[in-house]
C-alpha cells in the first residue's frame, strides 16, 4: 500500500515536500484503510512528486546529530523486560547462528529472526507499518532516512552500559548519529580489492598510487570480477577516476565512470558477482575481485579441500601505502523500530551484542569486525581469528578519519537514477 | 420428477438454476482478477508512477489520468539508440537463432518419431518426452558442470589432444544460444509431434498414388499440414525465451551475453529503487511478445471452442 | 510391410543423436550425485553419501540445512498449491463449460491469459503488487503459494474441461429422468465421473508447482523460502559438492512420480470416454517450463 503524496495538494499549491508526519500518517493509513482505497481518495487532485526532504547526513568531517521528536520518545529507564519472543530483522546470514541460543539464554526469551536481501525493500516494509520487529540492522547511510521517516526510536543509554565501555569512541559517538541517539554500531567494513597472490602479481596493487587501476589491467582479463551491487561498483569507478566525493559526482563524472566500466566488458571480460570474492577467490574462479573486507576474512573457510592455502590478499585503497585515491568505508548499526513491541528486551539484546565476548563469537562466524576496544587487529590475529596476511582486511579506529576514507551517504532519487543508468550501461556489454 | 425441466428462463437444459454455473466460476474468476489482472495492471502503475523522494523507491500511480511518462520515455529513448537497444537487439538475435536451430533439429526428430519410428515408436516417444520431466534448472546445471574448466568437455578435448581451451562459461554467445536450444527444444518438438501425428496416412499414400515423389509428398503435403504445429511450437518456445534470464546467467554471467530478462531481473530483484525502470522494461517485453501471446491465446481458444461443439 | 518411403536412416541418426544430446548431460549429473568423492567431474566410486550421509557432516540432502530446507519448501508449496488450485480450477471449469450468459466469454479469456503470459511478466507483476498494493501479504511462502496457485488454475481448467466435454450431459440428464434432482445429479453423477480428471489435476499442479523457478524466485523472502529450483540456480555456478546433483535428482524423481500418476489418471479417463490421448499428453507436457 502506498501513501499518496497528492493528498494534501488541494490545500497547498506549493511543491509537495515530504515530511516526517507524512510517513506517520502513511503508517496509520496502512492499518485502517482497505488496500485499494487510497488510489481513489484523491483522484481529482493533480500530482507532483516533490523533493526537498530534510535529512541529517553526516560525514566524519562534518558529524551530525539526528533530530529528536516529541512524539517519538525513548523508553523510560528502569523498566522490566517484556515477555518474548524478541524479533530481529537482519540481513540474510548476517549474525552467527550460534549466538542466537546464547543470547536467548542470557535474556531468558525466545529469539526469532526475519531476514532481508535488499535494504531498500526492508526499509519500505518498515515504512508500510505492516511489519513489527524489535531490533533492526540498518546500514549507517540509511539512518537519516529511518529517523526522518520515524521508523526507529531513540535509544535509552541507561540500558546500554556496554556502548561507552566497550565500543571505539569513533563509533560510540558516530559521525552519522552524534551521541548515538538512535543507533549502536554493529560491524564495520571497508570496500577494496581482493586477490590471490599466486594468480595476480601483488606489486600491481600494493604500492600503487591508484590501486583501483588493477581492475583495468588486461594481464588479468578473464579472471576479474566486480561486485554485483550498483552503488558499490559505480562508486568504485568514480573513486578510481579521482572523484573526491562520489555522492556529489556530476553527470559528466558519472558518464566517465560508466565509460570506464563499459570498457571492462571487452578489455577484461568482467563478471559481476556477490560471492566471487569469498567463494570465487579460494576456488580459483577469480584471481582478482572487488570485495568487502569481511569477504576475504571469510574466504578462509571456502578453500577446496578445507585447508586455507593462504593465497588470499586484500587491500583497501583508503589506507594503503602510496595510494592517492580514496576507499569506501562504512558500518552497519543496530536500531529499535519505533513500533517495537519489546523495546526493553531490544535494548538488552543490543547491549548483549556490544559485549566483547559475544561480539567476538559473532565475528568468528561473520568475518565482519565489531568496533570493540578489546578486539584489536593484533588480538584477532594472535588468537587466529584472522590471518596476518589479511591484516589489511581489518578496520582500525582511525580509518574512518583518514583523508582517503570515503563514506557513502544516501543518494537522492534523481541521482540514484543517474547511477542506475550507468549501471545499465556497465552491465549490458 | 423434473417437471421444471427445460421450461422457464430460470433453468437451463439439465434443470439447474441459471445462476448456478456462474456461481461455480466466480471464485476462480475473482481469484484471477485479484491475482492476475490487478498485478498485471500494477506493472503499468509502477512504470508510470512516481519516486518517493525519501524512501527512494517507486510509488505506483493507480489512476491513469496522473500517469507519469518520464521513466517510460527514458526507457524508450534508450531502446532506440541506447544501451537497452543493444540488449534488445541481442535478445531478438538470440531468440531467432535459437528458434531456427530448434526447427532445424526438432523437425526431423518429431517427424521420425511420429511417422517413421516403427514398432519402437513408444520408446522413442518416451525418450523425447523425458526432458519434460526434468527440471529446466537441473538440465542447465548439468551443462554448467560439463562446461566448467575441469569439466568433462574439457577432459575429453584434452584427451584427444586439444589444448588451450577457453573458459566456455565466460561469456560466449554460442554457448548461450546452444543453451537456449537445449533448454527449449523439447517444448518445440512436442506440439509438432502432435500435429504430425494427426496427419492421416491415407493422405500421404494418395499423394504417392498420384505420382508424387517422396520429396514432393513431403513439401506439398506433409509440410503444409504440419505448419501449424511448427508455428505452435515456435510460439511456445519463443514466449519464455524472450523473458529468459537464468540461462545466460548460468551459462555465462558476463555482460556480453545479457538479455532483456536479465535487465528486468536486475531492476526488479536487485536494484528495487529502480523498480519503475524494471516495470517499464517488462512492458517493452510484452510489446515484443504481444503478437505471439495473442496468436497463442486465440489458438487455444479456438481449440477449446471446437472441442465444445 | 509398407516401406515405400525408404529406410529413414538419416532421420534415425538425427533422432538418436538428439536423444543422446538431450539426455546424456542429465545422466552424467545423476551419476555424479552418487560419486564417492567431492568432485562432479572425476568419478571416485559409488556412494549414497550425498543423499543420506552423516548427520554431523551436514553435507547430504538429508542433513545439509540449506538443501533440506529447499526440499521442504518445495514440497510445502506444492501441497498448498495442489490443495487450493485444484478445487478452484475444477469449479471454474464446470462454471465456464456450462455458463452461457454475459461474462462467460471474457471470463474464459481471463482464464486463458495466464497460460500465454511469459513467466517473467507474471513474476514482475506479482512482485510489484505484493510490494506496493497487497503489502499485507508477506513475501516468502504465502506470496509464493498465491503465485503458484494463480498460474496453476488455468491448467486445471484445461484438463477438467476437456473431460467435461467428453462426458457431455447425457449421464446427468439420464439421472434426472430417473428422478434425481439437478443437485443430486451433479453430486452423484458428474463429480464421480470427474474424479480421474481431478486426480490428474492434483498431480499436474503438484508437478507444475514443484518445478517452478521464476515465480518462486521473484517472491522469495529469505534463505528459508528458497525452493529446489532456486537452490539449483543459485548454487550451480559456485562449484558445489555433488549434494546439489543429489537434490536435483530427488526433484526429478518427485516430478516423474507426479507425472506418471497424472498420466495413469488421464489414461483411465481416456479409456472411458474415448478422449484423444495425444491431446492429453500435450496438455500435460506443454507448459512445463
Amino acid at each position: 500500500m502506498t501513501y499518496h503524496p497528492r493528498q494534501n495538494w488541494n490545500r497547498s499549491r506549493r511543491q509537495r515536500v515530504y515530511t516526517r508526519r507524512d510517513f506517520l500518517q502513511r503508517a496509520a493509513l496502512v492499518g485502517v484503510v482497505l488496500p485499494l482505497a487510497p488510489s481513489f481518495l484523491a483522484a481529482c487532485a493533480r500530482r507532483d512528486a516533490g523533493d526537498g526532504a530534510e535529512l541529517a547526513v553526516g560525514t566524519p568531517a562534518n558529524p551530525v546529530q539526528q533530530p529528536l521528536f516529541d512524539d517519538n520518545p525513548a523508553i523510560e529507564s528502569g523498566l522490566e523486560a517484556e515477555a518474548g519472543p524478541l524479533k530481529l530483522y537482519n540481513w540474510e546470514d548476517y549474525i552467527n547462528p550460534e549466538i542466537i541460543p546464547i543470547a536467548s539464554e542470557a535474556l531468558g526469551v525466545e529469539i526469532e529472526e526475519a531476514t532481508f536481501f535488499n535494504e531498500e525493500d526492508a526499509l519500505a516494509r518498515m515504512a508500510s507499518g505492516e511489519v513489527q520487529y524489535d531490533v533492526w540492522f540498518p546500514t549507517s547511510q540509511r539512518v537519516p532516512v529511518a529517523v526522518s521517516a520515524g521508523l526507529i526510536q531513540p535509544l535509552n543509554h541507561d540500558y546500554l552500559p556496554n556502548l561507552n565501555a566497550n565500543v571505539w569512541p569513533q563509533l560510540a559517538d558516530p559521525y552519522y548519529d552524534q551521541g548515538a541517539r538512535y543507533t549502536a554500531p554493529y560491524v564495520m567494513y571497508s570496500t577494496g580489492i581482493g586477490w590471490r597472490n599466486d594468480m595476480v602479481d601483488s606489486a600491481d596493487i600494493e604500492g600503487q598510487a591508484n590501486p583501483w587501476d588493477v581492475f583495468w589491467n588486461p594481464d588479468y582479463a578473464g579472471t576479474m570480477g566486480l561486485l554485483d551491487s550498483f552503488t558499490d561498483t559505480i562508486a568504485m569507478a568514480l573513486l578510481r577516476n579521482g572523484v573526491a566525493d562520489p555522492s556529489q559526482a556530476s553527470e559528466a563524472e558519472l558518464e566517465a565512470a560508466g565509460d570506464a566500466l563499459v570498457e571492462l566488458v571487452e578489455l577484461m571480460n568482467v563478471r559481476y558477482t556477490i560471492d566471487g570474492a569469498y567463494v570465487g577467490i579460494p576456488e580459483g574462479r577469480f584471481g582478482l575481485h572487488h570485495a568487502w573486507s569481511g569477504d576475504l576474512v571469510n574466504s578462509a573457510y571456502y578453500w577446496p579441500g578445507g585447508e586455507d592455502l593462504g593465497y588470499a590478499r586484500y587491500l583497501w585503497p583508503g589506507s594503503a601505502a602510496g595510494s592517492t585515491v580514496k576507499g569506501p568505508i562504512s558500518n552497519d548499526t543496530m536500531a529499535i523500530p519505533a513500533n517495537a513491541e519489546r523495546p526493553v528486551l531490544a535494548h538488552q539484546f543490543i547491549n548483549f551484542m556490544l559485549d566483547a565476548g559475544n561480539a567476538l563469537t559473532n565475528f568468528e562466524w561473520l568475518g565482519y569486525q565489531p568496533p570493540q576496544n578489546d578486539l584489536t587487529p593484533d588480538y584477532l590475529i594472535e588468537n587466529e581469528y584472522a590471518s596476518e596476511d589479511l591484516r589489511p582486511a581489518l578496520v582500525l579506529p582511525e580509518d574512518f578519519e583518514r583523508e582517503t576514507a570515503w563514506v557513502q551517504g544516501p543518494l537522492d532519487a534523481a541521482t540514484e537514477a543517474l547511477w542506475a543508468d550507468q549501471w545499465t550501461r556497465a552491465t549490458s556489454g | 420428477m423434473p417437471t421444471n425441466l427445460a421450461s422457464g428462463a430460470d433453468y437451463d437444459t439439465v434443470g439447474q438454476k441459471r445462476w448456478v454455473w456462474p456461481a461455480f466460476a466466480i471464485p476462480g474468476v475473482v481469484w484471477l482478477c485479484l491475482l492476475f489482472l490487478v498485478p498485471f495492471y500494477a506493472i503499468f502503475a509502477v512504470a508510470m508512477g512516481y519516486i518517493d523522494p525519501i524512501l527512494n523507491r517507486p510509488v505506483p500511480e493507480w489512476n491513469p489520468f496522473y500517469w507519469n511518462l518520464t521513466v517510460f520515455a527514458e526507457v524508450l529513448g534508450d531502446l532506440f539508440g541506447g544501451q537497452l537497444g543493444q540488449i534488445a537487439l541481442r535478445t531478438i538475435a538470440y531468440v531467432f537463432i535459437a528458434s531456427a536451430l530448434c526447427v532445424v533439429i526438432g523437425y526431423p526428430v518429431a517427424y521420425f518419431v511420429s511417422r517413421r519410428a516403427g514398432r519402437w515408436r513408444w520408446l522413442w516417444l518416451l525418450l523425447i518426452l523425458a526432458p519434460f520431466w526434468i527440471n529446466y534448472l537441473m538440465r542447465m546445471m548439468s551443462w554448467v558442470n560439463l562446461l566448467s574448466p575441469e569439466g568433462q568437455v574439457n577432459q575429453f578435448l584434452n584427451a584427444i589432444g586439444i589444448q588451450n581451451l577457453p573458459d566456455w562459461l565466460a561469456g560466449h554467445h554460442l554457448v548461450v544460444i546452444l543453451g537456449l536450444v537445449y533448454g527449449y527444444i523439447p517444448f518445440f518438438i512436442l506440439p509438432l509431434f502432435a500435429a504430425l501425428d494427426r496427419i492421416d496416412d491415407a493422405t500421404l499414400e494418395a499423394s504417392r498414388d498420384l505420382g508424387a515423389s517422396n520429396s514432393q509428398t513431403f513439401w506439398r503435403v506433409t509440410w503444409p499440414l504440419s505448419r501449424n504445429g511448427v508455428l505452435g511450437g515456435l510460439v511456445i518456445i519463443m514466449l519464455p525465451m524472450f523473458g529468459d534470464y537464468y540461462t545466460p546467467n548460468l551459462l555465462s554471467g558476463s555482460p556480453r551475453t545479457r538479455m532483456l530478462g536479465n535487465t528486468i531481473d536486475q531492476f526488479i530483484n536487485q536494484t528495487t529503487s529502480q523498480g519503475s525502470v524494471g516495470a517499464a522494461l517488462t512492458i517493452v517485453l510484452m510489446v515484443f511478445v504481444a503478437g505471439l501471446m495473442l496468436y497463442y491465446l486465440f489458438s487455444i481458444n479456438r481449440a477449446t471452442e471446437e472441442a465444445r461443439r | 510391410m509398407r516401406n515405400q518411403w525408404g529406410k529413414p536412416r538419416g532421420l534415425l541418426l538425427v533422432t538418436a543423436l538428439y536423444v543422446l544430446w538431450s539426455l546424456i548431460p542429465v545422466a552424467i549429473a545423476i551419476q555424479f550425485s552418487f560419486n564417492a568423492g567431492r568432485s562432479r567431474s572425476s568419478w571416485q566410486g559409488f556412494s549414497t553419501q550425498w543423499y543420506v550421509g552423516e548427520p554431523a557432516d551436514q553435507l547430504s540432502v538429508l542433513y545439509d540445512p540449506s538443501l533440506r530446507s529447499a526440499l521442504a519448501q518445495s514440497l510445502v508449496l506444492a501441497l498448498i498449491t495442489m490443495l487450493i488450485a485444484t478445487p478452484l480450477g475444477v469449479a471454474l471449469a464446470i462454471g465456464l463449460a456450462r455458463w452461457r450468459g454475459r461474462g462467460a466469454k471474457s471470463s474464459n479469456f481471463l482464464m486463458l491469459f495466464p497460460l500465454v503470459t511469459p513467466e517473467i511478466v507474471m513474476g514482475v507483476a506479482l512482485f510489484l503488487v505484493f510490494d506496493n498494493l497487497y503489502d499485507f501479504v508477506p513475501f516468502g511462502t504465502v506470496a509464493q503459494a498465491l503465485g503458484h496457485i494463480t498460474f496453476s488454475i488455468s491448467f486445471v481448467v484445461i484438463i477438467v474441461r476437456g473431460r467435461l466435454l467428453a462426458i457431455g450431459r447425457d449421464y446427468e440428464e439420464a439421472a434426472m429422468d430417473l428422478g434425481a434432482s439437478p443437485n443430486d445429479a451433479m453430486r452423484r453423477v458428474l463429480l464421480p465421473l470427474l474424479t480421474p480428471a481431478l486426480l490428474a489435476s492434483f498431480a499436474i499442479v503438484f508437478a507444475l508447482s514443484i518445478d517452478d523457478f521464476v515465480i518462486s524466485q521473484f517472491l522469495l523472502a529469505g534463505a528459508d523460502t528458497v525452493t529446489i529450483p532456486v537452490r539449483l540456480y543459485s548454487g550451480a555456478r559456485l562449484a558445489p559438492p555433488p549434494s546439489l546433483n543429489a537434490l536435483a535428482t530427488v526433484l526429478m524423481v518427485i516430478t516423474i512420480g507426479a507425472i506418471v500418476l497424472a498420466g495413469l489418471a488421464m489414461k483411465y479417463v481416456g479409456k472411458r470416454f474415448g478422449a484423444d490421448e495425444g491431446s492429453a499428453l500435450e496438455t500435460v507436457g506443454r507448459f512445463e517450463i
